[in-house]
């Protein structure tokens, strides 16, 4: 574990508020946010090929936000970045959306496990 | 079981089934069109071709249809003017069966629309198009399996090649005496809440009050309007209701609606869909990505522009075959064959109508047949092929940082791109953006700094050989579009728009639609010239009698001569009024007399460019963005242009 996750977690147990909850096994803590917790990272976050499964969307009231679920964007759905440049494109199924890092950073995802990052 | 309103079933005096195509962009709804009636419109391989509604005729079996093909539609809940297109006709009721047409290997993620199309309440056919890519990826779908889950027909289709239409004729037929399919069932209270607003709902509606109380309850401002004019509360106990249920969701409505309708979707599919995740990278893949990476997409680029445009429509259709028109074909074959018939005519003037320096057969069908035709042709098969083979959302996702720059997203370069080759139908295509103020800007740039087709061609045509001129002319038009965007984007308030948009995969154009589409685009594209050319020519007529011509070309004498270009180019940004490509044949024409030096073909070139758009793209401006903007567009473009023009020569005078 790295000496700053270790003290981030450490104030996370201390500042429940902040951090919103502890979170085990050294993961970084997410920054506050309301759809934040300790397994999920934004979509920005991912490596390229790296798989994940849509955990929530930010502030999805917004447009922005409907407009990633109209498109398939939305919790559950199995996800793999396939581009980081110049913008996000991702994968889902057979179909490839690409997003700007604005849009990308609204979808926070959970890392699919034993995917090994290839 | 629900039944069909009243006002649903076929109406008294319409003699004919109204079917609409409906489904996300790109599946294939234009080809399942053309398979249905015969009818083409423009299919392509990039979302968004189709932005208005497209009607056709067709008999299946004994009863007699009218098919609409409609823009492509993300969900019943718009976020552009061109979903907003379809919705409204179908919540307005304008379609008796609704044909869902989606892209079979994405079915997982399309099926949430089918579900809210059952919504609506009308009868509903499931068109699993593009069958051939879902099996050769060894995608299976049990498709009657799901069509018993839905209780609608599945039908198997494969456009491009015709499989599978005939079954999707003969289910259309069926549904539209078969009973309704029943609603799906949405999780966690979002099923009760659509109930209960639809209770409240009391007025009359085109469509079922089901499709209309989902949509009231995610707050769609459109629609609370039409409850308002239908209730007769006003429709606030609805909206009332609406309030308070979302407000027990915990998370936005449209948002939860979206959740618990993807869980629903998911749950029909379950042992439907057979798929091993095809996670082999395609050499198409690699291309794909790399095109749009900085660092190979910008030579890309520049070489397809090279080869393409300057090379292909340039060159060969510009410099080749308008040289062979004009010469051997034109000067020497039809033009004294013309003279020697119309010598017959004893009176000069009227003779001047047909042969003359401004005939309608010397002047306006020379220059749409032996100049602007060959190279408009060129281009529209270059951009053809370009256009199939999914190059455009390369470029989208590559331009992006920059377009954003200009306060227009990676989105807008699709319909730039298409301004290159029609301006007026680009126009219509702003309609994909997402805010009113990237609208304005497209529209504005568009109307300014992008050169259609004929009008690239010809100056390209004119400016080959000139390398003076090319670099100038570059530099002047792209140094305007970014100039206008940047300053535009400040200047027009506004958020920031983001980008998303699907990319297809690259696929190998396919001969066939390459040529048809070609061959449509010239057949229309001369349909719509003709006539303005020959208008054109009986009014230079008439005013040549009258004088008035050659008054209107002292008076613009002046201002060409601020320009330093000889005084015949009056009569040139004259004919530019009519359509702009109508100018720079008449340019090219006086370059071919050798009348113009480099830098005033340069300067001609650039203005020209710069100058009003032609009268099809200004009505188009007027009906998409309103009188007021449109004519304050054309009176910034207007002596803009000229100022481009004055200050490219005096740079060019004081260089050379
Ligand atoms: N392989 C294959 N390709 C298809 C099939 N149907 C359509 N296509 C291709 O899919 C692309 C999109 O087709 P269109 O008919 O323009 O789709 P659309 O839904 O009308 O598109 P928008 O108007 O943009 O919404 C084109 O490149 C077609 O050639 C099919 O059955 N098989």
């Amino acid at each position: 574990m790295n000496p700053v996750t270790w003290l981030r977690n450490g104030l996370g147990a201390l500042v429940p508020r902040v951090w919103g909850k502890e979170c085990p096994r050294g993961t970084p803590v997410p920054a506050p946010g309301p759809c934040a917790d300790c397994d999920s990272v934004s979509l920005v976050d991912l490596a390229v090929r790296e798989r994940a499964r849509v955990s929530c969307l930010e502030d999805p009231g917004s447009a922005a936000s409907i407009r990633l679920a109209s498109a398939g964007v939305l919790p559950g759905t199995t996800v793999r970045l396939v581009q980081r440049r110049p913008v996000f494109v991702l994968r889902m199924g057979f179909s490839e959306l690409a997003l700007d890092r604005e849009a990308a950073s609204r979808v926070r995802v959970r890392r699919e496990v034993g995917e090994p990052a290839r | 079981m629900r039944t069909v309103p009243n006002d649903a079933t076929i109406g008294v005096g319409q003699r004919y089934v109204r079917v609409a195509l409906v489904g996300q962009p790109n599946v294939g709804k234009s080809s399942v069109f053309r398979r249905l009636t015969g009818r083409y419109t423009t299919v392509s391989n990039f979302p968004g071709t189709s932005v208005e509604l497209v009607r056709g005729h067709a008999h299946l079996d004994w009863v007699a249809v009218e098919v609409t093909d409609t823009p492509g539609l993300h969900a019943l809940l718009p976020s552009s003017d061109e979903e907003r297109v379809t919705r409204r006709m179908l919540v307005d009721g304008g379609a008796d069966v609704i044909v869902h047409v989606v892209d079979a290997k994405n079915l997982p993620l399309q099926l949430p629309l089918t579900l809210q199309l059952l919504e609506l309440g009308r009868p509903l056919v499931l068109a699993l198009n593009i069958m051939d890519e879902a099996e050769r990826v060894g995608m299976r779908i049990a498709h009657g399996l799901l069509a018993e889950r839905l209780g609608v027909p599945v039908v198997a289709v494969v456009a491009v090649e015709g499989r599978g239409i005939e079954d999707l004729r003969r289910a259309i037929i069926h549904q539209v005496t078969a009973p309704l399919a029943p609603v799906p069932h949405y999780a966690n209270g979002v099923r009760e809440a659509i109930a209960q607003i639809e209770a409240q709902l009391e007025g009359a509606y085109p469509t079922d009050r089901m499709g209309i109380a989902a949509l009231v309850l995610q707050g769609d401002e459109e629609i609370l309007e039409m409850v308002a004019a239908a209730e007769p509360d006003g429709g606030t106990a609805a909206r009332a209701l609406a309030a308070r249920l979302a407000a027990g969701f915990g998370a936005p409505a449209p948002y939860r609606v979206a959740v618990e309708r993807q869980r629903a979707a998911e749950e029909l599919l379950r042992g439907v869909v057979e798929v091993a995740e095809d996670e082999t990278v395609r050499w198409a893949d690699r291309l794909g990505r790399q095109l749009s990476r900085p660092l190979f997409g910008v030579p890309a680029l520049i070489l397809v522009l090279y080869v393409g445009l300057y090379l292909f429509v340039g060159r060969l259709g510009g410099g080749v075959v308008v040289d062979w028109l004009e010469t051997s074909v034109f000067e020497r074959w039809i033009n004294p064959q013309l003279e020697r018939l119309f010598q017959g005519i004893p009176w000069p003037s009227v003779r001047a109508l047909y042969v003359g320096e401004y005939g309608m057969l010397t002047l306006g069908v020379r220059y749409a047949m032996a100049i602007v035709l060959p190279i408009v042709g060129a281009f529209f098969l270059f951009f053809s092929v370009l256009e199939d083979s999914g190059y455009f959302p390369r470029l989208a996702l590559l331009l992006d940082r920059v377009f954003k720059r200009l306060g227009l997203s990676g989105r807008a370069v699709i319909p730039m791109v298409l301004g290159f080759a029609c301006d007026t139908m680009a126009t219509m295509v702003t309609r994909t953006l997402d805010t009113r103020r990237e609208r304005v800007l497209a529209t504005l740039l568009l109307a300014l700094a992008i050169p259609c087709s004929a009008q690239l061609g010809v100056i390209l045509a004119l400016l080959a050989g000139e390398p003076l001129a090319v670099v100038t002319w570059l530099v002047a038009v792209t140094g305007t579009f970014l100039l206008v965007g940047y300053v535009g984007a400040r200047v027009l308030p506004g958020e920031r728009p983001t980008f998303q948009m699907e990319v297809p995969p690259l696929r190998r154009p396919r001969l066939g639609n390459v040529l048809l589409k070609t061959v449509t685009r010239v057949q229309w594209y001369f349909l719509e010239v003709l006539p303005l050319f020959l208008l054109a020519s009986i009014l230079l007529w008439i005013g040549n009698l009258t004088g008035v011509w050659q008054l209107v070309i002292r008076g613009m004498a002046p201002v060409v001569a601020v320009l330093g270009l000889p005084v015949e180019t009056a009569q040139v940004f004259l004919l530019g009024f009519f359509r702009r490509d109508y100018g720079a044949a008449g340019l090219f024409d006086l370059h071919q007399m050798g009348l113009l030096d480099p830098v005033q073909i340069a300067v001609a070139g650039v203005t020209l460019t710069l100058f009003v758009p032609c009268i099809a793209q200004f009505l188009m401006m007027v009906q998409e963005r309103g009188w007021r903007v449109a004519l304050a567009m054309l009176g910034f473009i207007t002596p803009f242009a000229f100022g481009v023009g004055f200050l490219v020569n005096a740079v060019l005078r004081a260089v050379t």
